[in-house]
């Protein structure tokens, strides 16, 4: 089984520019899959999430130079794609003259059409209840229950305590069992 | 007391939710990522170049963008001269009321004026024998004049 390539070599092929583009390939092949499925989980619709994986991975490519490993690089990237979601669907709401939960809404209609969705019944329950929550709350509950990122990584990502990352957590799972429970 | 959650037991607690198969229930179609790291470098590439050069190598002529302005605004006031239609010039009035009635009285003048044997004919060798009969009814028929 081959064995990945650790985030240093990446690092240290990119400073050089001779081997800057194969470090980049390197990145892509090791992450590209981690930060999409992030951004799906936030914007659902795959086209959308699409063009907002090639966004983060540019904004990658341009500031990858300034990295400082005081953070991990794939919690930094996922900063980025996390900013890039609230991004989108902020304008999406300014766009359409719509409030946030409007948005939640028309990412559930999004949800119901989907033909890039083969969950069953209770995963689309899940993922409606999921749609009911705040930003950050969502992204926490996606990165615990789906990434199974720790807290600390949590904190890198959302600039949050963990502290109040764990009350955010458990408040989410409380809203979602709620909602699995009330709704048929 | 809120359990410490650093893993699924954590989630114990919330039958509805444990009962949910945690997959991941989205979908890609076919082969999305296999050409998603090239898709991406090629984005990459053109932000690269586009950011480099601007212009995309075109060019304009020397001074091009110091003489636009001024151009442009000629070209405004010349079309704007051409559409008013009568460029600044005037008749007196009613000029064009008349001209019609005047261009055909000119023409009937000049025609009579011009063109003799238009619509009068005269026998053929009158003018050659004119002088001679003004000259028989008078000079040779004994009329002093």
């Amino acid at each position: 089984m081959p064995t990945e390539v650790e985030d240093a070599e990446i690092l240290s092929k990119f400073q050089d520019e001779k081997t800057r583009n194969e470090a980049f390939n390197l990145l892509l092949k090791k992450y590209q899959q981690k930060i999409y499925w992030h951004i799906r989980r936030m914007v659902i619709d795959h086209d959308d999430s699409d063009d907002l994986v090639q966004d983060v991975f540019v904004k990658v490519w341009k500031n990858l130079a300034g990295f400082r490993s005081d953070a991990q690089l794939y919690t930094w990237m996922y900063r980025i794609a996390t900013n890039e979601c609230i991004t989108f669907l902020n304008k999406k709401k300014q766009k359409n003259n719509i409030s946030l939960d409007d948005v939640a809404y028309e990412l559930a209609d999004t949800l119901a059409d989907s033909t890039y969705f083969n969950g069953d019944a209770a995963q689309r329950k899940l993922q409606e209840a999921l749609l009911t929550l705040p930003e950050k709350q969502k992204l926490v509950f996606n990165m615990k229950y789906y990434d199974d990122m720790k807290y600390e990584e949590i904190s890198e990502v959302l600039g949050t305590s963990v502290g109040a990352l764990k009350a955010s957590f458990h408040l989410a799972v409380k809203k979602i069992e709620a909602y699995l429970l009330s709704k048929d | 007391m809120m359990s410490d959650m650093e893993n699924k037991d954590g989630l114990n607690d919330y039958m509805s939710l444990k009962q949910v198969n945690p997959g991941n229930p989205f979908i890609v179609p076919d082969g999305y990522f296999n050409d998603l790291a090239a898709r991406i470098v090629s984005k990459k590439n053109l932000e690269e170049l586009k950011n480099n050069d601007p212009s995309a190598g075109f060019t304009v002529p020397e001074n091009y963008f110091d003489e636009l302005a001024a151009s442009i605004k000629s070209r405004i006031a010349l079309e704007e001269v051409v559409n008013k239609g009568d460029a600044g010039f005037t008749v007196p009035d009613g000029y064009f009321d008349d001209l019609e009635q005047q261009i055909k009285g000119r023409i009937l003048i000049e025609e009579a004026l011009g063109e003799p044997a238009e619509h009068f004919t005269v026998p053929e060798g009158y003018f050659n024998q004119l002088n001679k009969n003004i000259l028989d009814k008078t000079v040779y028929a004994g009329i002093n004049i």
